[in-house]
Formats: structure tokens, C-alpha cells, sequence
């Protein structure tokens, strides 16, 4: 029983569903997120992160398809309260301080500690503000804030829609360092960000959606061999060099780009095969070993383009 | 729902408008007792005649006693909900401006404890003002003469709260306005077209010249407007039928529209 728990995912969405006027936004979207994940949510604009997040939350009513969090209904009162959201813009009272907007949020939960809205506010660096309203905050302060209201009343599922926009560096690293404490503490995250790099260091698995649907889900581990590191090479003679890395180098599986470009997964010496084709008179106008990020995953994957190695054309 | 209460009154204390809209509530009520004094008592006429206006004969005004004279200045010319009516746009519409409806929604998913608190809410402002005013009126009038006849206790105990009543259910249009248009804008005109009986007396206007306006009894401005200051009979409690009715029916119309459109 204890380890069926343990198994529940923190999200789970079956044929998850919203139309407007007709036209999907999201469609039959199968959305698992694991337990202590940091669930990274990538999509285009307009691909309908924003609508399954909101659905998530309890601000937008699914179409179609059920919502499951932590095992109970998405609906569940208790449930809403180990969600702590913030999607889109974040809403505070502008004629309020900082403080004044957590106590707020902290009633509407019924909470009566102070203390842990004034936690939050140290942690998340709005404790020196004093008596500033939120309407003259700047853009970081208020996405401090609003990261400070999503962690109200503990919850233990984090949903977070563009958490960094408009941080600086600075911000960022915090922010980062937050999350990542967070989650070391055992909190789930689901983020959708466009700042894939931020995304690619702290995501423990990653989800991404176009025009509505779920393209592919998977694991930092997956992504990982997915992007794993590859030795290109610019030739002048693509036939002449795919004939010596045949040769030469047959473990190595080639990739041609386009006349002049050939990638090369499984190869360990670069350098011997410089050396080789030198040798044999092919002229190298650029080599080296490269490691797909997740902006290029996610580029490949938008663009329809297949990266797994065994689709790879022109193997040797 | 109470937790919503709980936020909601925090807000309202700390609220500017609150205490703005109450300061313009109170001096309206204050110029009221001043014109009747100028133009109901010999010493009132004659600084009236001093001020350059117009003397009219002590016995042609109407006797009040003070229920009557604050039924009159505030609930008649619908005053008293106009000002109301934009303290609760105001307070309903800023969550929707501001964003903060996000947070209260992820954690209230049954919506109808949002429109719950806000008639509550409502409520409770509305017996403060209804109470503060009625107070502040029997202050002026001891400094006025005493123009206004003391009411019975019984029609104290009798009009006020069944105006407080009235007052909710037009609260409750309020905030169907404002949870339908969720904009400030929208929601004051609302609250300047309803409260202030311009809408009911314009269509009324239009239907009487078919003499069909008979229905205009059976509105909220005409409940509040003409409602009998003493307790006679039965017949009495029409108003607060009519109330309650519209009460209900304007609250069910408000939680289908935020159970139904995204937030």
C-alpha cells in the first residue's frame, strides 16, 4: 500500500481537453508527473501550456478528460490546497504592501501563523521592502512575490508559469537555488518556461507540447542519451569521407546534414579521423565534438525533425 | 467560505474608497438635514432669504420624523445604493483586475463560496453604513432643530433592516455586473444605471405611455423607494419578498457565470 503510494504521481491527466469555440487548445493531452520531478513544460506560444496549467489550477474547466492529483480528483478542496500556483501575471492587490498580499492570500487558506508569510518574504528577499505598495514594484519584486505566495501553506505540488520572467541574473540563481532546495525537500515542480537553458539545469524530466498534444515526455536521462554527444565534421567531399569513416571508424554512426556536413555518433578519437582524412586528401573545413542542448532537442523536436540515432540517414 | 470573509474584510478595512464613499454618504446626508432646516424652520428661512433663495411656506413641507427624513435623503433617490453599489464594483472588480481572483480560485473551486463572501461582505458594509448614517442623521438632527420628529422604535425595528435587506439584494446586481463585465468601468455604470433607478424609471417611463408599467412595483428600486417606514400589515413585507426573490436569483445567475467562463 505504502509503495503504491510512493508510485502515485503527482499529476496525471487522461485525454485531458479544451475546446474553444470548437477549436482544441488542448488536446487529449496524457500528462504524468512524477513525484519529487521537476517537470519541465515546453511548448510554443499559444501551444496550450498556459491552458493545461490553468486546468491544473481550477481556473479553466476541462473540455473533456480527467485531472488527477496526487491519486484524488482534481477537484478535491483538499487537494487545492497542496497546489501552490502561479500562472501567467502574477495578481496582487496593487494598493497593498508585499506582506499585505501574502496575509491575504494567508486567510483565504485560513491560515493564521504570521510567521511563516514573514518566512517567505525573507526567503524570497521581499522582507526589506517595508511598506512599498506592489503597484510601484518592480517586475522581479512582483515574480518574487508571486513565488512567495505560490509556497504558502506548504504545498507540495509547485506549478509555476514563467516563474523568471523578468528576473535578473541574480534573481535567476536564486530563484534556481530555491527550487532546487525546494525540491530537495521533497516538492514537486512543474514549470513551463521559454528560458530552456534556466529550464535544462534544474528539470528532472521534461514534457514538451505543440498545437495542444503532448509531442513526447521523458526523462533528464533520456534527454540526455537523446542529445548525447556527436562529432561533426565539415567536409569538401561528403562520399569520399563516409567511405573512409567506413573504413576507418565503422562502430561510428554518420549523419549527413547536407553536402558538406556529417555528424558522427559513437566515435571516440576525433583526432585519428582528422588525421586520416587529411591523409587521404580530404580537405576539413571544421571538426569537433557536440552536445545537443535542450533548446536544440526541443527545436528538433518542434521542427519535426527525428533525432534519435537508429532514424539516422546515411549510416555506414 | 469564512476564510474568504476573513480575506475580504482585511481588504475592506484597509480599503480608501470604504471611508471615501461613507465621507460623501455622510455629507450628502448632512446638505439633506441643512436644505430641509433652511426651508422648515423660521430661523432656516431666514438665511435662506439672506443666501438669496427661494422662501416657500413653512406649511407646505412635510412632516418628517427621522425614518421618513432618512428614507428620503438616502434610500428614495437611490443615493444610498449608487454609493453602495461603487464601494462593492470596486471591491469586486479589483480582483478580477488585478489578478488576485487566481489565487483565490485555485484554492476555492466552488465558486459559489466566492459570491458567498462577497454578499457577506456586502452585508456587513451595508449594515455599518446603513447604521452610521442613521446615527449620524440623528446627531443632525438635534443640531438642526430637532426638524425631524423622533420615529417609533418599532418602525426603526421595522424599515431599517428590511432596507438593509434591499440594499444586499441590489449588492448582489452589483456583483452579477461585476462578475459578468469584470471591469471597474463597466461595473460603476452598471451601478449608476440600476441603483440609481435611472434604467427602471426610464422603462417605466416608456411602458406607461402603453400602461403597461405595472411592474415597476415589483422592482428592487421601487421596493426600497417607496417601502412603508411603519410596520401595518402583511402587505408590508412585500418588499422583502421582492428582495429575496431578486436576492436569489442574481446570486444563481453570478455563480453560473464563474462556474462557466475561464478565470
Amino acid at each position: 500500500m505504502i509503495q503504491n503510494q510512493e508510485n502515485t504521481p503527482a499529476v496525471e491527466t487522461t485525454a485531458l481537453t479544451r475546446l474553444y469555440k470548437g477549436k482544441a487548445a488542448v488536446n487529449h493531452l496524457d500528462l504524468k508527473v512524477k513525484k519529487g520531478a521537476v517537470y519541465g513544460f515546453i511548448g510554443r506560444n499559444g501551444a496550450g501550456k498556459s491552458t493545461t496549467l490553468k486546468m491544473l489550477c481550477g481556473l479553466v474547466k476541462p473540455s473533456e478528460g480527467e485531472i488527477r492529483v496526487f491519486g484524488k480528483e482534481g477537484n478535491d478542496p483538499v487537494i487545492a490546497r497542496r497546489i501552490g500556483c502561479l500562472i501567467e501575471s502574477a495578481g496582487f492587490y496593487p494598493n497593498m504592501t508585499a506582506r499585505q498580499n501574502m496575509l491575504m492570500k494567508a486567510k483565504c487558506m485560513g491560515l493564521t501563523d504570521e510567521k511563516s508569510v514573514d518566512n517567505l518574504l525573507e526567503q524570497t528577499g521581499l522582507a526589506g521592502i517595508g511598506k512599498k505598495k506592489t503597484k510601484h514594484f518592480s517586475m522581479g519584486m512582483k515574480q518574487r512575490l508571486a513565488i512567495a505566495m505560490a509556497l504558502l501553506g506548504n504545498p507540495d505540488l509547485l506549478i509555476l508559469d514563467e516563474p523568471i520572467n523578468g528576473l535578473d541574473p541574480e534573481g535567476v540563481r536564486e530563484i534556481r537555488r530555491l527550487i532546487l532546495r525546494l525540491n530537495e525537500e521533497g516538492k514537486t515542480f512543474l514549470i513551463s518556461s521559454h528560458i530552456l537553458g534556466e529550464l535544462g539545469k534544474i528539470s528532472t524530466h521534461y514534457g514538451i507540447i505543440k498545437d495542444g498534444s503532448l509531442v513526447e515526455q521523458l526523462s533528464r536521462e533520456d534527454l540526455a542519451e537523446k542529445c548525447s554527444d556527436y562529432f561533426r565534421l565539415e567536409v569538401d567531399d561528403v562520399n569520399r569521407t563516409l567511405a573512409l569513416i567506413g573504413e576507418h571508424a565503422g562502430q561510428a554512426e554518420a549523419k549527413v546534414q547536407d553536402s558538406h556536413v556529417i555528424q558522427l555518433y559513437g566515435l571516440n578519437d576525433g583526432a585519428e579521423l582528422n588525421r586520416i582524412l587529411v591523409e587521404n586528401g580530404v580537405r576539413i573545413y571544421s571538426s569537433g565534438f557536440h552536445h545537443m542542448d535542450l533548446e536544440e532537442y526541443f527545436l528538433a523536436q518542434m521542427d519535426g525533425k527525428k533525432t534519435e540515432k537508429k532514424e539516422a540517414s546515411g549510416n555506414v | 467560505m469564512f476564510n474568504l470573509l476573513r480575506m475580504d474584510l482585511y481588504r475592506l478595512k484597509r480599503s480608501r474608497y470604504v471611508y471615501i464613499c461613507l465621507g460623501i454618504l455622510l455629507l450628502l446626508t448632512s446638505l439633506a438635514y441643512w436644505m430641509v432646516w433652511l426651508e422648515s424652520t423660521p430661523q432656516g428661512r431666514e438665511t435662506a432669504m439672506k443666501l438669496g433663495m427661494v422662501e416657500i411656506e413653512a406649511d407646505s413641507w412635510p412632516q418628517y420624523d427621522t425614518i421618513s427624513m432618512f428614507q428620503d435623503v438616502g434610500m428614495s433617490g437611490g443615493a444610498y445604493n449608487t454609493i453602495l453599489g461603487i464601494v462593492i464594483a470596486l471591491f469586486v472588480c479589483v480582483d478580477f483586475g488585478s489578478g488576485f481572483i487566481k489565487n483565490i480560485m485555485s484554492l476555492h473551486r466552488q465558486r459559489w463560496k466566492y459570491i458567498g463572501s462577497k454578499l457577506l461582505t456586502a452585508g456587513i458594509l451595508s449594515f455599518f453604513y446603513i447604521i452610521l448614517q442613521y446615527g449620524f442623521s440623528l446627531l443632525l438632527n438635534q443640531y438642526f432643530d430637532r426638524i425631524a420628529a423622533p420615529a417609533a422604535l418599532t418602525d426603526i425595528l421595522f424599515y431599517l433592516p428590511k432596507a438593509w435587506f434591499l440594499t444586499v439584494a441590489f449588492a448582489s446586481l452589483v456583483i452579477l455586473v461585476c462578475v459578468l463585465a469584470r471591469s471597474i468601468a463597466i461595473g460603476i455604470l452598471g451601478v449608476i444605471a440600476f441603483s440609481s433607478g435611472l434604467l427602471v424609471q426610464m422603462l417605466s417611463f416608456i411602458t406607461g405611455l402603453f400602461g403597461i408599467n405595472k411592474w415597476t412595483e415589483y422592482t428592487l428600486y421601487y421596493s426600497l423607494t417607496y417601502a412603508p417606514t411603519g410596520y401595518t400589515g402583511i402587505g408590508d413585507l412585500k418588499g422583502v419578498l421582492i428582495g429575496f426573490v431578486f436576492l436569489s436569483v442574481y446570486s444563481f445567475l453570478a455563480m453560473v457565470s464563474l462556474s462557466r467562463r475561464d478565470i
